[in-house]
């Protein structure tokens, strides 16, 4: 092959020269050439091997879609090499071959190819199974495709929503005609074209062609439609939602995009997808030189590529025709054209790593280096059928069609019939027009549902919104069948999947097309069946005997074409929640928790410090993720008497209770303490974690079952930063930066109060206690939380203020045997298991649960929450682990457990059978590494202060 | 001892790029009213006194959002609640031409003039946060008022951010 002398329609640019590396070594092409039609030009014939003979590959079909010639480029594998361009610099590897491309060792697989038939490795490599490592690191070796980069790529993937009133799927006469037509009539329009260039097979065409394509390019320059090159529909979903994978200008502005997953919600899709040529199976198609007479005619007239210099022609169509005179113009010898329409054919091609000659079925070997086949055309109909569309067969014109599509999705040009190129334009503008008319319905029914919308959208024609669009009938011509030729040849190229193949998979009995399919794996490479699909299926009858109307399809799924990982997942963005002090934290050696969405500070490099801190003198700790709810309105005593299983009617203003909430089920959903602020105004905590799941909760009731309830439910969880001042100076501390009376006697145990703290207003402070020291919790207006944080923090530093994290109240609350619901807790732990039966008034008339938990009280079954301490108080059990009895059977488990600074010994929480709970009682901890300990049940969960008194100072 | 000054959520500066720009306005006061027959019908915005914005923010919610506290509307009669929510939402603007071009690349909503005009409000995700999107031109610029539980400020802020790089945000 060479480079010709300048063709009309050539894309390539003779005054940039580009060079780039190929399998080791230079060369160069010019700009606009693809990588294939610039080793083409070269004289490169072999491109690749094939996957499982690797037998020797060249240029197929010389687009998109050639299975030939997938290569590595800068280290992306699979790269389609016959559509990527040519860029400055690139380094181009070919991919399956070991150790180099022209001296293949794996090409000795086809010595062994007897072994190798469809469906081997179901059959090899089975046994004995101790070896399966090994074979799967050699046959690793021989796997197919390019290999993953280690290093990620420096560009960015992206995606993009759009909502065009029309989408047309493919840029060809037909496609660019609807587009024009659409915009033409005031709707918007996104045109998506797989190729690089706009023009499908005008692009390579004769002269009227290109005049044609002029025209078009013209007409789509009038409207405002948005076209996207380089770019495939991967699916058409539910409700016309459809995936685009941009390439080409996927970067903007900045160009650092490296493709982009554009999410389109199109109120009418147009497919305009045209055919796609099929290959011819006969023995000795895979060989480098036999060539689609598309591909030939693309190579001559879109590179000025020469593909050959001793033609033979097999045609069936005007295709064929056209390719023979492109060669003939350009200098070919083109020595037989063979009429398929007459009978004549191809009986076997010859050649070792390249087309040396054709035996024809008349008897005679002609000696030539190309092949041109140009036996029929595949509509590809995947999107149609993704959108409801069926596919029948057509004897007459020996191709699939699509019928039965919905009213949102129309098809234009080639995928539906064959005429001229004026009756093939002619088509795609009336379904253009009448597109536009659908989509207009549908932006109006659309916009009814939402409020505001105007309906409408800017320039819409009347007429054409509400008059009817006549769409000409296009039918497929007649074309002869010719599938399957008089010897074996491939069938599906990238998958090595021969004729044969497929006839000894049905003779084993997997003699349905989605059967045969799967054990042979043809249609399941990279090409996805458009090559292949249609002779797979002529194979697959011929074998059954049935006929391909009755064969049938496989079913097509997305996406279309392979989508890289990258372009699935888009940008990643680590959303956090933040508490306005997270910033001071982080400044101050704070080693972070991820809570849920919240980052929080677990500790400050000493959680025992911070431990000790708090109980003899005074911690901060930051706890702005509270769950905290602004509850308002006549109701709100009977929601919390609903929702809590203890009472409330008789909360004063100024009080504060601790609530446990109960789901109809019994088990505990979340607890916190909720305060009284006013007549008809209340502030609920609950925990973090279930902060969302309590919001839910209440207004499942009060907008389902219990509308009659007048309250008013606002989260304000971020609308407070919240900070606990704890620790027997607690009280001293605060005193310095408020004027409300914290004194023991003027505020109590469970009161809360309004005021001013560190001059800022209307901040809620009230005295709880989680950790079991003296504590009081302020509730700041987010805004201030900082300004509070740090005003504590100078106030207090002779008297040792520290801050303390999480791990540090994890340790103080469970010294204090205070659960945490979903710790100490699980999914089936009803509230009398966990200790909770005091909270729970089973005489209240109804609430949340009660009937279960009436039935809880009639049980003796359930595991009970305990204090427990390791008899060795060195020894810390890790959470989770099991309670075992006789060394087998199972009877709790640890929920909690750490090493208590306060006590010097290890202390716990556990869940355990209802005949081990008596004080006392020893139990056998089974540790998860092997081995036990022996634990002691407490009388209470508190293992510090058991009577609470330094709660109460 | 100065008095205390409310700090934002959002730590990044405001920035501009091709067509676009990013402001804080979490500083806006906020009260939300909640009655049974509210003022503004969800999904749409008002002006109903100078320098407010009500928003529908809900079935029986509206969220007004002014530079200085708003006096919120007289009772219907029905039981009404009044909640300060300045301290609980983050805000950000973003004003120009390619303001939703840029919101397309985090935002599924159809933003066009027909679905999303002038005076609309939406509730929806963003880049995976709930957001209230809400379509307030200024001075005939477009522009979009951007609300968010105020603990995601920050992350709101990194989002637009980073979906404004392609637009020479920063």
């Amino acid at each position: 092959m060479t480079r010709l002398q300048p063709q009309p329609g050539e894309v390539i640019d003779r005054d940039r020269p580009v060079r780039f590396r190929w399998d080791g070594r230079d060369h160069q092409g010019y700009a606009g050439d693809t990588i294939a039609s610039a080793l083409a030009a070269a004289g490169v014939r072999v491109f690749g091997r094939s996957m499982k003979y690797h037998r020797p590959r060249g240029l197929l079909s010389a687009d998109f879609h050639d299975p030939n010639c997938m290569v590595t480029v800068d280290g992306e594998p699979n790269v389609r090499g016959a559509h990527r361009l040519v860029g400055k610099g690139m380094d181009v590897r070919p991919q399956d071959t070991w150790p180099s491309l022209r001296f293949d060792v794996k090409a000795a697989n086809q010595l062994v190819g007897r072994f190798l038939g469809p469906g081997f490795y179901y059959k090899t490599f089975m046994r004995p199974a101790r070896l399966w490592p090994a074979y799967e690191a050699v046959l690793g070796r021989f796997s197919h495709g390019g290999h993953a980069p280690s290093a990620p790529a420096p560009e960015r993937y992206d995606h993009r929503y759009v909502h065009p009133d029309v989408l047309v799927a493919g840029g060809g006469p037909a496609g660019m005609a609807a587009a024009a037509a659409a915009a033409g009539a005031g709707v918007s329009v996104l045109l998506v074209e797989e190729e690089q260039e706009l023009g499908g097979h005008l692009r390579w065409g004769g002269p009227d062609d290109l005049a044609a394509l002029r025209d078009l390019r013209a007409a789509m320059a009038a409207g405002s439609v948005e076209v996207l090159t380089d770019s495939v529909v991967t699916g058409r979903y539910d409700g016309n939602w459809v995936s685009v994978l941009q390439r080409a200008g996927a970067g903007g502005a900045t160009g650092t995009v490296r493709e982009r997953m554009v999410k389109a919600r199109a109120k009418h899709l147009v497919v305009a997808a045209g055919l796609i040529e099929r290959p011819y199976v006969v023995g000795g198609n895979d060989l480098p030189g036999v060539m689609l007479s598309t591909a030939v005619r693309r190579l001559v007239n879109l590179y000025a590529v020469r593909p050959g210099d001793r033609a033979v022609v097999l045609s069936a169509n005007a295709s064929g025709a056209a390719a023979a005179d492109d060669l003939r113009r350009v200098g070919v010898e083109v020595v037989r054209v063979l009429d398929a329409r007459a009978g004549e054919d191809i009986t076997r091609i010859r050649g070792r790593s390249g087309v040396q000659a054709v035996e024809c079925s008349d008897g005679t070997v002609v000696e030539c280096d190309l092949v041109v086949t140009a036996v029929g055309w595949t509509a590809p109909l995947t999107l149609l059928t993704l959108a409801g569309g069926r596919a029948t067969y057509r004897a007459d014109a020996a191709r699939f069609v699509a019928t039965g599509l919905p009213d949102d999705v129309s098809a234009a040009g080639g995928l539906v019939g064959d005429g001229t190129l004026e009756q093939l334009i002619e088509h795609g503008r009336a379904v253009g027009r009448d597109a536009a008319r659908r989509a207009m319905r549908v932006a109006s029914v659309l916009a009814a549902g939402v409020p505001g919308a105007a309906g409408v959208p800017g320039a819409a024609v009347p007429a054409v919104h509400d008059g009817h669009v006549d769409v000409p009938a296009l039918q497929p011509a007649p074309h002869p069948e010719l599938f399957l030729g008089a010897t074996d040849g491939i069938v599906d190229y990238s998958e090595d999947v021969s004729a044969k193949d497929l006839r000894a998979a049905v003779r084993e009995g997997y003699d349905s097309i989605e059967l045969a399919k799967r054990y042979t794996t043809a249609t399941m490479g990279p090409t996805q069946g458009k090559l292949e699909a249609v002779n797979s299926i002529a194979a697959v009858a011929a074998a059954t005997g049935a006929d391909l109307a009755a064969t049938g399809t496989t079913t097509g799924r997305p996406p279309y074409v392979p989508v890289s990982l990258g372009a699935l997942a888009g940008r990643s963005h680590r959303l956090l929640r933040r508490s306005p002090v997270q910033g001071w934290h982080d400044a101050h050696g704070a080693v972070p928790l991820y809570a849920g969405a919240w980052i929080r500070p677990d500790h400050y490099g000493d959680s025992v410090a911070e431990v000790r801190a708090v109980r003899e003198a005074v911690g901060l700790i930051d706890v702005t993720p509270l769950g905290k709810f602004d509850l308002r309105g006549a109701d709100v005593p009977s929601l919390l008497e609903l929702l809590y299983v203890n009472r409330w009617r008789k909360l004063d203003v100024g009080s504060v209770r601790y609530g446990v909430m109960c789901a109809e089920d019994g088990v505990v959903l979340d607890d916190g303490v909720t305060g009284r602020l006013g007549p008809e105004h209340y502030l609920m905590t609950t925990t973090s974690s279930g902060a969302d799941a309590a919001h839910d909760w209440m207004e499942r009731w009060l907008q389902t079952q219990r509308r009659d309830l007048q309250v008013h439910v606002t989260p304000v969880t971020a609308n407070y930063a919240s900070i606990n001042v704890a620790g027997p100076r607690s009280r001293e501390l605060l005193a310095r930066l408020t004027s409300l009376d914290l004194s023991a006697s003027a505020f109590g145990y469970m009161r809360v109060r309004t005021g001013r703290v560190a001059d800022v207003e209307d901040c809620v402070v009230w005295r709880i206690g989680f950790t079991g020291e003296l504590s009081f919790e302020v509730h700041v207006p987010a805004g201030y939380g900082l300004h509070v944080w740090e005003a504590l923090l100078d106030a207090g530093a002779d008297v040792g203020v520290r801050p303390f994290g999480v791990e540090a109240q994890r340790i103080l609350r469970l010294e204090k045997g205070h659960l945490i619901v979903g710790q100490d807790t699980d999914g089936l732990t009803q509230a009398y298991a966990a200790g909770l039966g005091w909270a729970v008034k089973a005489d209240k008339p109804d609430f949340a649960g009660k009937p279960e938990l009436a039935w809880q009280l009639m049980r003796e079954d359930y595991l009970h929450l305990v204090g427990l301490q390791p008899v060795d108080g060195t020894a810390v059990p890790p959470e989770a682990s099991q309670i075992v009895e006789d060394g087998t059977r199972i009877v709790g488990r640890i929920t909690s457990s750490r090493m208590s600074p306060t006590l010097g010994r290890s202390v716990c929480l556990a869940m355990v059978a209802p005949h081990l709970t008596a004080a006392g009682t020893t139990v056998t901890i089974r540790l998860p590494g092997g081995g036990s300990l022996q634990a002691r049940v407490m009388p209470q969960h508190a293992h510090v202060d058991p009577e609470g008194v330094k709660l109460r100072a | 001892m100065p008095s205390p000054v409310a700090v934002s959520a959002v730590s990044g500066p405001a920035v501009s790029g091709q067509g676009v720009r990013l402001t804080d306005a979490s500083g806006l006061h906020k009260v939300l009213v909640r009655q049974v027959s509210p003022t503004v019908a969800f999904g749409l915005t008002a002006r109903p006194a100078e320098g407010v914005l009500a928003l529908g923010y809900g079935y029986d919610e509206v969220l007004l959002l002014a530079e200085s506290a708003p006096e919120p509307p007289a009772p219907a009669g029905a039981p009404r609640s009044v909640v300060d929510l300045t301290h609980g939402l983050s805000a950000l603007r973003l004003s120009g031409s390619a303001a939703p071009e840029l919101l397309s690349r985090v935002c599924a909503l159809d933003l066009s003039e027909a679905m999303t005009p002038e005076g609309t409000l939406r509730c929806c995700p963003l880049a995976g946060l709930a957001v209230v999107l809400v379509r307030d031109d200024v001075e005939g610029e477009r522009s979009y008022l951007v609300l968010v539980d105020r603990s995601y400020g920050q992350s709101l802020y990194d989002v637009l951010l980073d979906a404004g790089a392609e637009f020479g945000l920063g």
